[in-house]
């Protein structure tokens, strides 16, 4: 069901903004003033699937040692370097000969630095898949 | 095992490695809409752009209000 709304009036008179795990949909079409500053109210239209949202989603939790994670598949080593970290990290608290606990914490340290490395240092310049030329299309989500 | 997998994908969630959209209905009146993840029947880590469907059934990208912009609270 469309809207009441013109293109021109979302894109002048509607704005949102978020508050914690708020999102707000505010409208100032009906105030009087043009001033940019002017109170922002709910809007007046029930539309159904009005809203779409696009966002960066959690991946969903992993049940089974089985299954796949739902990550990129260029993660995946990563993923196996974070756990080697703790369990590394784990070996090391347990271990009674400190020759033994401090290889076992280099280990740790070494796959933790290769995680951050793969995921916050280097993570979406080496990762992300933008190629090609230059061209942006609206997204549509009829 | 299983924990410390789902704790680097939960980690990892904050690095740009799923991209989702989502609709929901917009309600006459009301100005807040939840993206917990608890209620929300979806799990937003990061809002990209929010979209408002038009008089000819097509999605237009809304601009968002900066910090300091935002209307005050109604603590009435």
């Amino acid at each position: 069901m469309a809207s009441g709304y013109t293109k021109n009036d979302i894109q002048n008179y509607l704005r949102y903004y978020i508050k914690g795990d708020n999102l707000a949909i505010v409208t100032n079409k009906y105030d009087s003033s043009t001033n940019e500053n002017s109170d922002y109210v709910a809007i007046d239209e029930s539309v159904t699937n009005g809203i779409a949202i696009s966002y960066l989603a959690e991946p969903n939790v992993v049940s089974a040692v089985t299954e796949t994670p739902d990550i990129d598949n260029t993660l995946h080593l990563s993923l196996v370097d974070y756990v080697k970290a703790r369990l590394y990290l784990d070996k090391a608290g347990k271990e009674d000969d400190p020759n033994k606990a401090m290889i076992a914490e280099r280990l740790s340290q070494m796959h933790e630095k290769r995680w951050n490395d793969a995921v916050r240092k280097y993570g979406m310049s080496k990762r992300d898949k933008i190629g090609g030329d230059r061209v942006v299309i609206g997204q549509d989500f009829r | 095992m299983i924990g410390l997998i789902n704790d680097a994908t939960t980690e990892l969630g904050k690095y740009n490695s799923k991209y989702e959209s989502a609709k929901t209905d917009s309600v006459s009146g009301t100005k807040w809409y939840t993206i917990s993840d608890s209620y929300s029947g979806i799990e937003v880590n990061k809002i990209e752009n929010v979209y408002f469907l038009d008089d000819n059934d097509e999605y237009i990208i809304m601009p968002r209000l900066v910090r300091g912009m935002t209307p005050k609270e109604d603590f009435s």
